[in-house]
C-alpha cells in the first residue's frame, strides 16, 4: 500500500514538462471542402502557458497523405501560399491559425469529410512529445471566417 | 469628486469621445463607397476566350449586358479561395433579386493543369449554383488578366509539388464588359456588397 503510493507519487512528479502536456489548444476546426477537393485547411489556437519554450516541428493525420503548415502572404496584390517549416512558441505565446493566415493544410484525405465529421490531427514537437486533437469538420460561412479574422488577438473568447 | 471618481469620469468621457470620433470616421467612410474601387476611366476589355464551366465561351459576349464580379484563384487552394467564395455566397443571398438577376459571379482558375471545366463545375457550385467557374490556356489567362491589371504565376515547389500565385483584387465588369472596378483584399461580404450597389447607383452607361 504504501510503496504503491510512493511509487504513485515519483511518477507524477515534474521532471521538465512536456511540450504535449502543457500546450493549451483552441478554437479547432477544419473547413468543410466541396467534393473531391485534394486538401482541406484545418485551423486552430496553440497557446503556450508555460515558461518552457516549445516547438512544433511535424503534423500528422490518419485521415490525410501529409499535414504542413502553411502562411497565406499578401505581396503586392498577390496570394501566395508559403509553407511553415516549423512553429516556436515562447513563453505565453499564441500562434493562430486562421482562415487568410496561417492555415494547417490536410493533404490527400482518405475520403470526404463533410460538416460533422472528425479530423484526428497528431502534433510531434521537438521535445520529442506529442499530441492527439480532434478538428471538428465545419461548413464555414463569411461569419465563421469574419470572425476568426476579427478575433485574432483574443481568440480564447471564441467558442465553435 | 474624490481622486478616483475624477479619473475614472475622465476615462469615461474620453473612451466615449474616442468612440464618437472613431464612429464619425467609420459615417464619412460610409458615405461613398465603391468609390476609392472605380477605376478613374473604365477599360472597355478586347477579345478573349476562356472557357466556362458548363463548357461553353466565356468571352466578351457574355459579359455583355450583365455586371461580372470575378477574382482569379484555383480549386487546390484550401484557405483564401474558399474564404472568398465564402463571402461571395454572402454577397449574391443579400443581393436585391431585381440586382442578383443580373450579376454573375466568376471564379477563373489560372491553375488549367489540375483544374478542368468539369472539376470547376463541381466547385463553384458546392458554394453557390449560380456561380460560374471558368478557365483556359495559359496564353489565353495571362493576356486575360492582364486586361484586368491581374497576374498569376505556376511554380514547383522543392517537393515538385505545384505552387499558384495569384492576384487577390476582385475586379467589377459593367454590362458594357468595361473592367470598371477593382476591390482589394481582403474581401468581405458586406463591403464587396456596399460598394457594389454604389456603384451601380451613381453608374450611367454613357459617361466614361
Ligand atoms: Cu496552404
Amino acid at each position: 500500500m504504501r510503496l504503491a503510493q510512493i511509487f504513485l507519487f515519483i511518477c507524477l512528479l515534474p521532471v521538465v514538462a512536456a511540450a504535449a502536456d502543457k500546450l493549451e489548444i483552441h478554437d479547432a476546426w477544419a473547413r468543410e471542402t466541396p467534393p473531391k477537393a485534394s486538401v482541406m485547411a484545418g485551423y486552430l489556437t496553440l497557446y503556450n502557458p508555460s515558461p518552457e519554450v516549445y516547438t512544433l516541428v511535424r503534423l500528422s493525420s490518419p485521415d490525410f497523405k501529409r499535414v504542413e503548415m502553411h502562411r497565406t502572404e499578401q505581396h503586392d496584390g498577390m496570394h501566395k501560399m508559403l509553407p511553415v517549416p516549423q512553429l516556436t512558441l515562447s513563453s505565453k505565446g499564441r500562434a493562430t491559425f486562421q482562415p487568410g493566415g496561417m492555415h494547417l493544410m490536410l493533404i490527400g484525405p482518405k475520403k470526404r469529410l463533410k460538416a460533422g465529421d472528425n479530423v484526428t490531427l497528431a502534433l510531434f514537437f521537438s521535445d520529442g512529445s506529442s499530441m492527439k486533437i480532434i478538428l471538428p469538420v465545419k461548413k464555414a460561412t463569411a461569419n465563421t471566417d469574419r470572425t476568426m479574422h476579427n478575433n485574432q488577438h483574443h481568440s480564447h473568447s471564441q467558442q465553435h | 469628486m474624490t481622486q478616483p471618481v475624477k479619473i475614472t469620469l475622465s476615462l469615461i468621457i474620453s473612451i466615449l469621445l474616442i468612440g464618437t470620433a472613431t464612429y464619425l470616421a467609420q459615417q464619412s467612410a460610409n458615405t461613398t463607397p465603391g468609390n476609392e474601387a472605380r477605376l478613374a476611366t473604365p477599360k472597355p476589355l478586347t477579345a478573349f476566350q476562356l472557357t466556362a464551366h458548363d463548357l461553353k465561351p466565356l468571352n466578351i459576349e457574355r459579359l455583355k449586358g450583365k455586371w461580372t464580379l470575378l477574382f482569379f484563384g484555383y480549386t487546390h487552394c484550401p484557405d483564401v479561395c474558399p474564404t472568398t467564395l465564402t463571402e461571395l455566397t454572402q454577397v449574391a443571398e443579400q443581393l436585391p433579386p431585381e440586382i442578383l438577376n443580373n450579376t454573375q459571379f466568376v471564379l477563373v482558375s489560372v491553375d488549367p493543369q489540375r483544374d478542368s471545366p468539369e472539376s470547376l463545375a463541381e466547385y463553384v457550385s458546392y458554394f453557390n449554383e449560380s456561380f460560374l467557374g471558368a478557365t483556359g490556356s495559359i496564353g489565353a489567362l495571362t493576356a486575360f488578366t492582364r486586361q484586368l491589371d491581374s497576374k498569376f504565376s505556376l511554380e514547383t515547389d522543392p517537393a515538385g509539388e505545384p505552387v499558384v500565385n495569384h492576384s487577390s483584387a476582385m475586379l467589377l465588369i459593367d454590362p458594357q464588359a468595361r473592367y470598371y472596378a477593382r476591390f482589394k483584399a481582403p474581401h468581405y461580404a458586406e463591403e464587396i456588397r456596399a460598394q457594389y450597389l454604389a456603384l451601380r447607383n451613381s453608374y450611367s452607361p454613357t459617361t466614361p
